[in-house]
């Protein structure tokens, strides 16, 4: 489904990534560790079109991704949350999320401007937005906006807005950073729990080793940009290389 | 603890209709009983309203500041002038044409807004402004500037009953100011509570993830600064149809400040913000004008005459520092204390069932109690 093949990706001198390879399959929940400044995010941001690609190759269901346009991956059915929230802090919670539907909806400025047969849409939107928030625990907030909420909240409201785009491929950066211990049990239940009911694929970039080893079908290890080992999560967690990278530059 | 009204509820759209009732009564006793000059004030504050409601779109809603909005102002007016006078065109026509070249215009000008933010885009719109007076004067010989729409060239139609006498005239131009205005206002109202216009304040609030929720940045920042444009040459049309005479100083970067100042007085980013914002700043400029001393101690020109801009601006500056979401974000926070208006709860029935494990008990009620 996705394949990512030999990408790099430079800024000036730094190497971010440096000839990536891997392939996630259907259903699966690939996990992607590494140390701080590996080059996870900057992956994250090559698939969903922010950054360029120096060099390399990814497809998506056969599609040449780096082809589409930044506003054009949504609709391919990819969606993502970000490490550091991106979240649209002067809307409410349910603005936020039927937001994450732009790509699904219809209607331009046209139709805006006359608001002409745009009702039934809107309330259907409203009503599932309301759903995708109560799946969260965040429908008691719904008409709150969104600045000044608790970054844990913010962190599943990302994941709501995300699972708005009805997307088939969901990429999720650090979701458990910021939750209590209570709090990332309950969220890999959620993830495992929102990949069989809306039929995902994933992929997980978390520090949170129990987490990421506890529910990946596959892990990707990085360190400096390049892949150190691919597999199951056992064998990646008893990695030599894997080892020394989390033992030499983070603990 | 202030009453609820439920959104939508009876009551709700009671206090709805009662508010349009009571602004259209309001506007059409000013229409009978007014004298002339002060139907012209009204106009003219209408005209001002309605460029600040263009600007409002852009740089309230969208984030994108412009200082540029008097040029499109000055080519409707201009486009107007010349078009009825020298090709004999109809006045409406020329309206028309106006807003389509308004919206051209905008269309290039948000093109290098694309790759400009912030102070870089208010720049280069300044910039606009700032040229186009020499381009005007360049360009339009004696005739030219002086050519409206005055007297004969946009008449009054006999159905509304007024001839073209003075008194008469004023309350035509006074209605025509009053349409636009309200039109202006339903389109950035209608925009901004359709999924556009959610993309258009999430593409201010965050850019990135709007992109990567689908919205198309270059399409959406453009169209949006070509409608504000159009909507900006509205007002411009309204002052052609006013003033006797127009030159390459009716239309300079000062316009485009008065817009910024009513828009952040009455409140950015609110729908009837540069509304409010527009009467009070020209009612207050036109009280300051003639009433305002002359301080010769300040120094420069404004030692010259009365202070009357010299303090406005400082009030509306004080004012932003005070209420930062103007006097409709005031008015907004006291009525609150009275009444709240509770969203129209989320619908409880559940599309899909599997995917809801854990209800939550919350109701909408206990929800907007927090608030
Ligand atoms: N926009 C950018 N400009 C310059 N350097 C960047 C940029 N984005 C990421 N980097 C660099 O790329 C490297 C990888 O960063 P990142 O992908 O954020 O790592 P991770 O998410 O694994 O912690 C870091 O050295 C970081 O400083
Ligand atoms: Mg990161």
């Amino acid at each position: 489904m996705l394949d990512v093949q030999d990408v790099s990706v430079r800024f000036g001198g730094i190497v971010a990534l440096d000839g990536l390879s891997f392939t996630i399959d259907e259903g699966q929940i690939c996990g992607l560790i590494g140390p701080n400044g590996a080059g996870k995010t900057t992956m994250f941001n090559v698939i969903s079109r922010i950054y360029d690609a120096t060099s390399g190759r990814v497809s998506f269901h056969g599609k040449d991704l780096l082809a589409a346009q930044a506003h054009g991956i949504a609709r391919l059915g990819i969606a993502r949350t970000f490490q550091n929230l991106a979240l649209f802090p002067t809307m409410t919670l349910l603005e936020n999320v039927m937001v994450g539907a732009h790509s699904q909806g219809r209607g331009g400025f046209m139709k805006s401007t006359f608001r002409i047969g745009t009702a039934k849409a809107e309330r259907d939107l409203r009503d599932e937005a309301g759903d995708l928030l109560r799946s969260l625990q965040l429908d008691h907030l719904a008409f709150r906006p969104a600045s000044g909420l608790p970054f844990g909240t913010l962190k599943r409201l990302e994941i709501a807005r995300a699972l708005a785009a009805r997307p088939t491929f969901l990429l999720m950066d650090e979701p458990a950073s910021g939750l209590t211990h209570g709090e990332v049990d309950e969220l890999s239940e959620t993830i495992r729990r929102v990949r069989d009911d809306f039929k995902l694929s994933v992929m997980l970039v978390e520090h949170h080793m129990a987490m990421v080893m506890g529910i990946s079908d596959k892990v990707v290890a990085m360190e400096f940009g390049r892949k150190i080992a691919e597999g199951r999560p056992a064998e990646v967690q008893n990695n030599e290389r894997v080892i020394a990278a989390y033992l030499g530059t983070s603990a | 603890m202030p009453t609820a009204i439920k959104e939508s509820s009876p009551p709700h759209w009671l206090a709805r209709i009662l508010a349009v009732a009571v602004l259209a009564a309001l506007a059409l006793y000013i229409a009978s009983s007014a004298k002339p000059s002060t139907l012209g004030n009204i106009t003219e504050a209408c005209t001002l309203a309605v460029a600040a409601v263009a600007l409002n779109l852009l740089l309230g809603f969208n984030g994108q500041i412009s200082i540029g909005h008097s040029t499109f102002a000055g080519l409707a007016a201009f486009t107007a002038g010349y078009s009825v006078n020298f090709w004999r065109w109809n006045p409406y026509v020329s309206l028309a044409v106006g807003l389509v070249l308004c919206f051209v215009l905008g269309l290039a000008l948000g093109l290098p807004a694309l790759r400009l933010k912030g102070p870089y885009l208010a720049l280069v719109t300044l910039a606009v402004a700032f040229v186009w007076p020499t381009i005007a004067a360049k360009f339009l010989d004696k005739k030219v500037k002086a050519s409206t729409l005055k007297g004969t060239k946009l008449q009054p139609p006999t159905w509304t009953g007024l001839t073209n006498s003075r008194p008469d005239r004023a309350v035509f131009l006074y209605w025509l100011a009053v349409v636009i205005l309200v039109l202006a206002y339903v389109i950035v109202r209608n925009l901004r509570k359709s999924r556009i216009g959610r993309a258009l304040v999430a593409v201010r609030d965050n850019e990135t993830a709007a992109a990567v929720m689908g919205v198309n940045l270059k399409f959406t920042k453009t169209v949006t600064f070509g409608i504000s444009a159009a909507i900006a040459g509205a007002s411009g049309w309204l002052t052609a149809a006013r003033l006797d005479r127009l030159d390459e100083n009716s239309f300079t970067i000062l316009n485009s400040i008065k817009y910024l100042l009513a828009l952040f007085l009455g409140g950015a980013a609110t729908l009837a913000g540069p509304i409010v914002g527009a009467f009070v700043y020209y009612f207050v400029d036109d009280y300051l004008k003639t009433h305002a001393p002359t301080w010769h101690w300040l120094p420069g020109p404004i030692s010259k005459g009365p202070v009357a801009s010299f303090l406005l601006g400082t009030i509306v500056i004080i004012f932003v520092f005070i209420a930062p979401f103007g006097l409709v974000g005031f008015i907004k926070d006291q009525v609150r204390r009275v009444f709240v208006v509770t969203p129209r709860p989320l619908k409880q029935a559940v599309a899909s069932p599997e995917l809801i494990e854990h209800t939550s008990d919350a109701t909408a009620a206990e929800s907007s109690a927090q608030d």
